[in-house]
C-alpha cells in the first residue's frame, strides 16, 4: 500500500538547515493498521505530508497505492482519507456545506454513510467550521475522510488535543468503519495506538528504529527483574539487546528487547552471577517506547 | 468540477463580490450623473473615492478568492482532496471574470447606453476595456495573489513590488531624464503593452508553476524575473516604439510630402514664459510645408543637438507638444519649439557657434468631421463625441464644451464660436492632446471628460472677439475632429547659430500659457 524508500526531507538550507527526515525506509502492508510512532520533532508529520503529497522529499521516493507520491492524482486522492490536527478547512462554511462541497469529487462517496457518521459523532450541521472546537474539528475531519470508503486512511496525530470522551467517540466510530482498509497513524499517544495498531514503525529524529508487527514487538520486548543473592550492581558488561538497565536492592532491572523464554536464564546468568529468581512481564507499547527513546538519546539504540 | 468549485468560492465571498459590484455600478452612475461638463465638486470627490475603494477593493476581492485554495503552505484542506488542479485554477479565473469583469463589463456597458450609445458600440467599448482590465491588471493581480498564502502576506508583497517599481522608476527619470526613451506620450501604450505582455508571460509562467508544480519559491524568483522585465520596459528606446507606431500607422505614407524647415524670418519669440529658475528656455521658430488641407500636425518629441565646429554634437534638450493646423490647401504654418535648456549647459553652449540639429518624431492627423451645437445651452449627440453639452462658464467669458465619447475624446480638436447670421468666427482654438495612438482603449479608469473652454470675452479689455456675449444666442460651436494618419520623422538643421539668439525677446511677468483642455 505504501512504500517508503531512503526517504530525506531537509527544510532549509545551509548550515541553518534541518533534515527532519534522514534516509528512512518502510513498508506498510495491505490491510494493516500501521503506527508510525515517535517524540515530537520525530519525523512523522513531515513523512506523512510527503506521502500525501503535500511537500516533496529532498531525496529518496515513497509509493502510495503503486504511484510515486510526487505523482498523486485525483484518481488516488479519491481513495485516500486523511486526518490532521494540522488541517485548515474553509471555516466559513457549515459542516453541511463542507460535505456538500466534498461529496462530488469522490466517486465512491456514500451519503448513508455519511449520514450516519454525522450523527454518531454528533456533528452539527448547520455550525460554521470556524465555531467548532478543536474535539469537533478534528471529528469532522475524520466525517470528511471515511463516507468515500477510502482504500486507505492516513490519521496524523488524530487524537492530539482531544480530551478522553472526545478520543473514545472518535476511535469508536474509527473502529467501526474501518473495515479492511489500510491504516497509517501517526501518534505518540501510545495508549490509543496500542490495541489499534497491527504494525508499528518507531521514528526517532528522522530516522527509523525499527519497524514491527505489534504481535512481533509484544513477543519481544519483556521487562525483566533479577532478583540476586546480593546487593544488585550494573553489571560491566551489558549486552546490546539489554536497555534502560537500573537497580533496587537485590533488584536488577532491564528491557530485554530479544525476549526468547527457552535460552533467558542463561543469557542473565553469563552476565551477572548470583541470580535467586528471574521474573519477566509483557510491556505496554508506551513503556517499550519509553525504553526505546531513552536508549535512543542515550546512543543506546 | 469548475462551476462547483465557483459556487463554494461564491459562496464565501458573495458579500465581498456584491460590495466590489455595487462599487463598480456605482462609480459609473457617478459619472453619468457627473455629464459632459464637470461642475459639482463633490459629485467628483465622489467619484475619486469610488474609484480608489474600487481599485482598491479589486485587489482585495482577487486575493481573497485566491487565497480560498491558497498554493503555499502545507495545511490547506484542498490538497488532499482529488481536485484536478486546472479545474481549480479555471474555478478561480471565473470568479474573477464573473465577480470583477462582470460587473465591470455591465458598467461600461450602462454608461454607454446612458450616453445614448448604440448596444452594439457600447459593449463593444466595455468588452475592449475589460480585455484590457482583464490582461494588464486582473490576471497579473492573481498570478501575484497565488504567490502569498493571506491578505498579510500579500499586502506585504504588494508593498516590496510598489516600492521596487517607485525607485526603478525615480532612477529612470533621474538617470535618463528622459533621453531617448518613450515617457508619457501618445506613445506611451508601447511600453505599457510591452509591460503587460511581460506581465501577462510572467502571470502565465507564475500560475503554471503555482498551480500545476506548487513550487512557491520557483514561482517567486519568475514574478520577480518578470517585474524586472516590466520594469525594464521603461527603457524602451524611443526609435524603437516609433518605428512600431510608424508600421502600425492607419495610412503609411500619407505625409511624405510634409517638410519641416527652421524659419529665421520669424524672429525671436517675443515673450520669455514658464521658467523654472533652474533652467533657460530657447524657442525654435520651426515651419512645416506640404500639409494636407484639413489637416493637424503635433511633433511628438524633438530631440535637439548642436554640433560645434569639431563636429563633436552636445544634446541639448528634448521636447514634444509643437501642434500645428493647416485648414485650407495654402499657407504653410509655424510653431515655435519651447526647449528647456538647463542652466548650467546654457551658460556653456549660449555663445558656442554651431549646428543646431532637431531630430522630429511627428504625427499627421487629418480632420474626421465637423459637428456644430448651439453655444448657448446647447445639447447634441455626435456618434464619436457622444453626448455634448454647451454652457457659459462662471466668468462669462466663455463658452464650455463637454461631450462624454464612448471611449477616448479624438486626439485633436479645433472648436470655433460662429455667428450663424453674419458668418462671423471667432479665432479658433486648437488643441492636440496627444492622448494615446493606441489601437485598442488602454484605460483602466474611465475619467470624467474633459471640458474645453472657447472664450467670446477678455475680462482685461485687450482682446476683442467679433462673436461677443450678446451674438451667444444666435451662435453656434463648431468641433471639428482630427484622426491620426500617419507617423513620421524629419531633421531640421540650422546652419551656424547660437542658442542665446532663440531665447525670448523679453521676459513676460506670467504663469504658463492657458491650456485649451481643463479638466
Amino acid at each position: 500500500m505504501i512504500q517508503v524508500e531512503n526517504l530525506w526531507k531537509r527544510f532549509g538550507r545551509g548550515l541553518g538547515g534541518n533534515d527532519a527526515l534522514r534516509g528512512l525506509s518502510f513498508k506498510v502492508p495491505d490491510g494493516s493498521a500501521y503506527a508510525l510512532i515517535g517524540a515530537n520533532g520525530a519525523g512523522k508529520t513531515t513523512t506523512i505530508k510527503v506521502l500525501m503529497n503535500i511537500i516533496e522529499p529532498t531525496r529518496g521516493s515513497a509509493t502510495v497505492l503503486g504511484v510515486d507520491s510526487r505523482r498523486l492524482s485525483p484518481r488516488e486522492l479519491a481513495q485516500i482519507g486523511y486526518v490532521s490536527e494540522n488541517q485548515d478547512m474553509p471555516g466559513a462554511l457549515t459542516v453541511a456545506e463542507y460535505l456538500d462541497y466534498l461529496r462530488p469529487f469522490y466517486p465512491t462517496w456514500d451519503r448513508e454513510r455519511e449520514a450516519s457518521i454525522r450523527r454518531q459523532l454528533r456533528l452539527p450541521p448547520l455550525r460554521k467550521i470556524r465555531d467548532l472546537s478543536h474535539g469537533m474539528r478534528m471529528k469532522m475531519s475524520l466525517a470528511c475522510a471515511l463516507p468515500f470508503r477510502p482504500k486507505l486512511l492516513v490519521l496524523d496525530e488524530p487524537f492530539s488535543g482531544l480530551d478522553p470522551l472526545v478520543r473514545d467517540e472518535f476511535m469508536e466510530e474509527l473502529l467501526t468503519q474501518a473495515g479492511d482498509m489500510t491504516v497509517l497513524i501517526s501518534s505518540h499517544e501510545l495508549g490509543e495506538i496500542d490495541g489499534v495498531a497491527t504494525h508499528v514503525a518507531f521514528l526517532d529524529e528522522g530516522r527509523l528504529l525499527f519497524e514491527e508487527s505489534m504481535g512481533d514487538l509484544n513477543a519481544r520486548f519483556r521487562e525483566v527483574h533479577v532478583t540476586l543473592e546480593r546487593e544488585a550492581a550494573l553489571p560491566s558488561q551489558v549486552p546490546k539487546d539489554w536497555l534502560y538497565i537500573r537497580t533496587a536492592g537485590s533488584v536488577l532491572t532491564f528491557v530485554d528487547t530479544r525476549f526468547a523464554e527457552n535460552g533467558l536464564g542463561e543469557r542473565v546468568r553469563s552476565v551477572v552471577s548470583g541470580v535467586r529468581n528471574i521474573d519477566t512481564e509483557p510491556m505496554a507499547l508506551r513503556s517499550i517506547f519509553t525504553a526505546l527513546a531513552r536508549a535512543a538519546r542515550e546512543g543506546g539504540v | 468540477m469548475i462551476w462547483h468549485i465557483f459556487r463554494k468560492d461564491w459562496k464565501l465571498q458573495w458579500k465581498f463580490a456584491a460590495m466590489i459590484a455595487l462599487l463598480q455600478f456605482a462609480t459609473a452612475a457617478v459619472l453619468i450623473k457627473l455629464g459632459p461638463i464637470v461642475d459639482n465638486p463633490s459629485l467628483q470627490t465622489l467619484w475619486q473615492l469610488l474609484t480608489l475603494a474600487t481599485m482598491v477593493g479589486i485587489p482585495f476581492l482577487i486575493a481573497a478568492v485566491v487565497h480560498q485554495d491558497a498554493i503555499p503552505g502545507a495545511r490547506q484542506d484542498w490538497l488532499i482532496r482529488p481536485i484536478r488542479r486546472s479545474d481549480l485554477l479555471l474555478a478561480k479565473f471565473l470568479f474573477v471574470l464573473l465577480a470583477v469583469h462582470g460587473p465591470m463589463l455591465l458598467a461600461d456597458l450602462i454608461r454607454g447606453l446612458a450616453g445614448g450609445f448604440s448596444i452594439r458600440s457600447s459593449l463593444a467599448a466595455a468588452v475592449s476595456r475589460g480585455l484590457f482590465v482583464l490582461l494588464s491588471f486582473s490576471v497579473p493581480l492573481f498570478a501575484f495573489a497565488s504567490l502569498t498564502k493571506n491578505a498579510m502576506e500579500a499586502i506585504a508583497g504588494a508593498l516590496i513590488v510598489f516600492l521596487s517599481f517607485a525607485g526603478f522608476e525615480m532612477l529612470v527619470d533621474q538617470t535618463l531624464a528622459g533621453r531617448m526613451v518613450v515617457g508619457s506620450g501618445g506613445l506611451s501604450w508601447i511600453d505599457g503593452a510591452a509591460m503587460t505582455l511581460a506581465g501577462l508571460a510572467g502571470a502565465a509562467a507564475v500560475l503554471s508553476v503555482q498551480y500545476f508544480r506548487r513550487r512557491t519559491i520557483l514561482a517567486r524568483g519568475l514574478a520577480a524575473g518578470a517585474a524586472l522585465l516590466a520594469m525594464l520596459c521603461l527603457f524602451l528606446p524611443w526609435n524603437l516604439a516609433f518605428a512600431i507606431q510608424q508600421r502600425i500607422s492607419p495610412n503609411p505614407g500619407a505625409a511624405s510630402a510634409v517638410a519641416a524647415y527652421f524659419d529665421p524670418e520669424m524672429g525671436r519669440f517675443p515673450f520669455y514664459r514658464g521658467s523654472n529658475g533652474d533652467s533657460v528656455n530657447v524657442y525654435l521658430p520651426l515651419r512645416f510645408g506640404n500639409l494636407p488641407a484639413d489637416s493637424a500636425l503635433i511633433s511628438d518629441r524633438a530631440e535637439i543637438w548642436l554640433r560645434d565646429a569639431s563636429g563633436a554634437s552636445t544634446r541639448v534638450g528634448s521636447r514634444s507638444g509643437v501642434s500645428v493646423r493647416q485648414e485650407t490647401g495654402v499657407g504653410k504654418p509655424a510653431a515655435y519649439l519651447q526647449v528647456n535648456v538647463p542652466d548650467d549647459l546654457y551658460q556653456r553652449l549660449q555663445d558656442q557657434l554651431g549646428q543646431l540639429e532637431i531630430d522630429l518624431s511627428l504625427t499627421l492627423f487629418r480632420s474626421a468631421g465637423s459637428h456644430a451645437i448651439p453655444a448657448l445651452n446647447g445639447r447634441a449627440r455626435f456618434p464619436e463625441l457622444g453626448g455634448c453639452v454647451t454652457r457659459i462658464n462662471a466668468a462669462e467669458t466663455a463658452v464650455r464644451v463637454g461631450c462624454v465619447p464612448l471611449e477616448e475624446m479624438p486626439a485633436c480638436a479645433g472648436l470655433r464660436l460662429e455667428h450663424i447670421p453674419s458668418g462671423q468666427v471667432n479665432p479658433p482654438q486648437f488643441q492636440c492632446q496627444a492622448g494615446s495612438y493606441a489601437p485598442y482603449f488602454d484605460a483602466l479608469l474611465v475619467t470624467p471628460p474633459p471640458t474645453r473652454n472657447v472664450p467670446f470675452r477678455d475680462l482685461s479689455g485687450l482682446a476683442k472677439f467679433p462673436v461677443d456675449g450678446s451674438q451667444l444666442d444666435q451662435s453656434q460651436i463648431v468641433i471639428e475632429t482630427y484622426k491620426e494618419v500617419d507617423h513620421f520623422q524629419r531633421t531640421v538643421v540650422i546652419p551656424s547659430t547660437r542658442l542665446k539668439d532663440w531665447t525670448a525677446e523679453r521676459a513676460r511677468q506670467v504663469g504658463p500659457p492657458p491650456r485649451a483642455f481643463d479638466r
